[in-house]
């Protein structure tokens, strides 16, 4: 039922002032909740970073160790490489020295390197040279030496001389004969 | 939901305002969900929407959202017709210039869309909820008698009248009676009274304004004689001297009619409004007797709804010249208008 000419003008309890506080409120909350959704953004983002980090950590701990267990294991071939180097060094001055025992009469033909001991294939003038010669050095260095020669067709003699460290003499007696 | 919760928190203002002639009229009911807390009227003196005004109504609104300005429609160019269909109404008033409304789909009360919109600029920094038409107001404060009775019913108010005819609550003819432009026209009819059909907008701009001829003209005359006397004292002829003597005793009665003049125009003015209401009422009938498109019938009763306190002159006019019952009821047309604001919120 309505006999105005025109009509009411709407009423509302939200005043321009409650609008303006509404709008206030709205916006602070609006910007908490941006806030919110931001920090947990944030801390899953960094949760997940967190366990990435550990994930790498763990990673890098098993490489480390992996990387551990290979500088060991190259220590160890260093090691042996030295020893062999050494090795190799300590057998080429042998080898240096063995031919600098070796006099410029007597000739080489064959020579064979063992573990404890060495054996000699060559030729002499005579036993005397071999004796004088290349037999003496020997028996300084070896502790057991045994000589053996046979007869080459111009006059000169083959010998084969086995010379062995102490430890292996049973051992080689029983090769020799 | 909001509504319900705002008006369990806040009071309902109503506030009131019809405008009189020199003057505006504030009523101001404030209310609980049922009952009445505060009632408050007041006269502005201003014929226009000022600080004071919008202060005292602040006043009172500032602590509640839920506040409604109605206003009564100072229109001139407003009335109210018999019929409600559309086809219809253009035999009784344009309605592409016109803002209407239909009050039980019986009759239709109608305002000039100009009028309209020049109260709603007037007030346009107070803003408005309800504009009234006069006509509601009566048909609402004489409900009673319109359903049962066939008779004139009146609104007068201090410069108009709305005048209604009710037959059972049919509504046979109405009008609203500008009483300034129909006191010109009165004046201007008892001289001539061979122009009955000429139309109110032709007389109002042929008219005469007796009242200034009345008593101004007899008063610039007077100002004439005083400048003869001048004249005369400047010049000082001796062979004038009897005429200077002819002219006192003239000027002497001349003064002596305009004080008469004035001692009488304020009764003349009291009796000229009672007869210019009285005049306006008759006129009104005769136009409702005469004109065909109204349902003429002989009306005995007259009932007035008064809210200036009209005289008892004007009782004994009607029920002398015209011979009808007069029932003079009073109204408070502020308290009125509240109570069809609260009734449209409802």
């Amino acid at each position: 039922m309505t006999y105005s000419y025109i009509n009411p003008r709407e009423k509302t309890l939200i005043t321009s002032e409650l609008k303006l506080l509404f709008i206030f409120f709205f916006i602070t909350i609006i910007m908490l909740l941006m806030t919110y959704l931001f920090l947990t953004y944030k801390n899953y983002s960094f949760k997940q970073e967190h366990i990435n980090i550990e994930k790498t950590k763990q990673n890098l701990t098993e490489d480390l160790n992996e990387m551990n267990s290979d500088i060991k294991f190259i220590e160890k071939q260093s090691a042996v490489s030295k020893k062999i180097f050494t090795q190799n060094t300590v057998l080429k001055d042998s080898i240096t020295n063995m031919f600098d025992l070796v006099p410029e009469r007597i000739t080489l033909s064959e020579a064979k390197l063992l573990k404890n001991g060495l054996i000699l294939y060559g030729i002499t003038p005579n036993k005397d040279v071999y004796n004088f010669m290349l037999q003496a050095p020997l028996r300084s260095i070896f502790h057991n030496t045994y000589s053996s020669f046979y007869p080459a067709q111009n006059g000169w003699l083959f010998f084969v001389s086995k010379n062995y460290i102490e430890d292996d003499i049973s051992e080689d007696d029983s090769n020799e004969h | 939901m909001l509504d319900k919760i705002g008006s369990f928190l806040y009071h309902k203002v109503f506030i009131n305002i019809y405008i009189k002639d020199d003057y505006i009229n504030i009523y101001i009911e404030k209310n609980n969900s049922k009952t009445l807390i505060l009632s408050d009227e007041k006269n502005f003196k201003t014929n226009t929407l000022d600080e004071n005004i919008i202060n005292y109504i602040n006043s009172f609104t500032k602590d509640t959202p839920y506040f409604y300005i109605s206003i009564l429609d100072p229109s001139t160019t407003q009335g109210a017709a018999p019929v409600c269909e559309h086809i219809e109404i253009d035999k009784f008033y344009d309605k592409t210039l016109s803002k209407y409304g239909c009050y039980k789909d019986k009759w239709s009360y109608y305002t000039s869309k100009y009028d309209l919109d020049e109260v709603n600029n007037s007030f346009r920094d107070l803003g408005l909820d309800f504009i009234f038409s006069p006509f509601i107001i009566l048909a609402k404060f004489f409900q009673d008698k319109i359903d049962s009775h066939l008779s004139i019913f009146l609104l007068v108010q201090e410069s108009s009248i709305a005048l209604s005819i009710f037959d059972n609550s049919e509504l046979l003819f109405a009008q609203y009676l500008n009483l300034k432009n129909e006191f010109e026209t009165e004046n201007f009819s008892i001289d001539d009274d061979n122009n009955d059909e000429i139309t109110l907008d032709e007389i109002q701009e042929e008219s005469i304004d007796l009242d200034s001829v009345d008593v101004d003209n007899t008063l610039d005359d007077l100002d004439v004689f005083g400048d003869i006397e001048d004249l005369d004292s400047i010049e000082e002829i001796d062979e004038f001297t009897d005429v200077d003597e002819e002219l006192e005793e003239e000027e002497n009665t001349l003064n002596n009619n305009s004080h008469k003049n004035h001692s009488l125009s304020e009764s003349e003015e009291l009796f000229d409004e009672d007869y210019q209401m009285f005049s306006a009422i008759q006129n009104s009938i005769k136009t409702f007797y005469e004109d065909e498109r109204y349902d003429s019938q002989f009306i005995e009763s007259i009932y007035i709804a008064d809210s200036i306190g009209v005289s008892s002159d004007l009782k004994s006019y009607l029920e002398e010249e015209i011979f009808l019952n007069v029932y003079i009821r009073q109204i408070n047309l502020g308290s009125e208008i509240s109570k069809l604001a609260q009734v449209e919120l409802k």
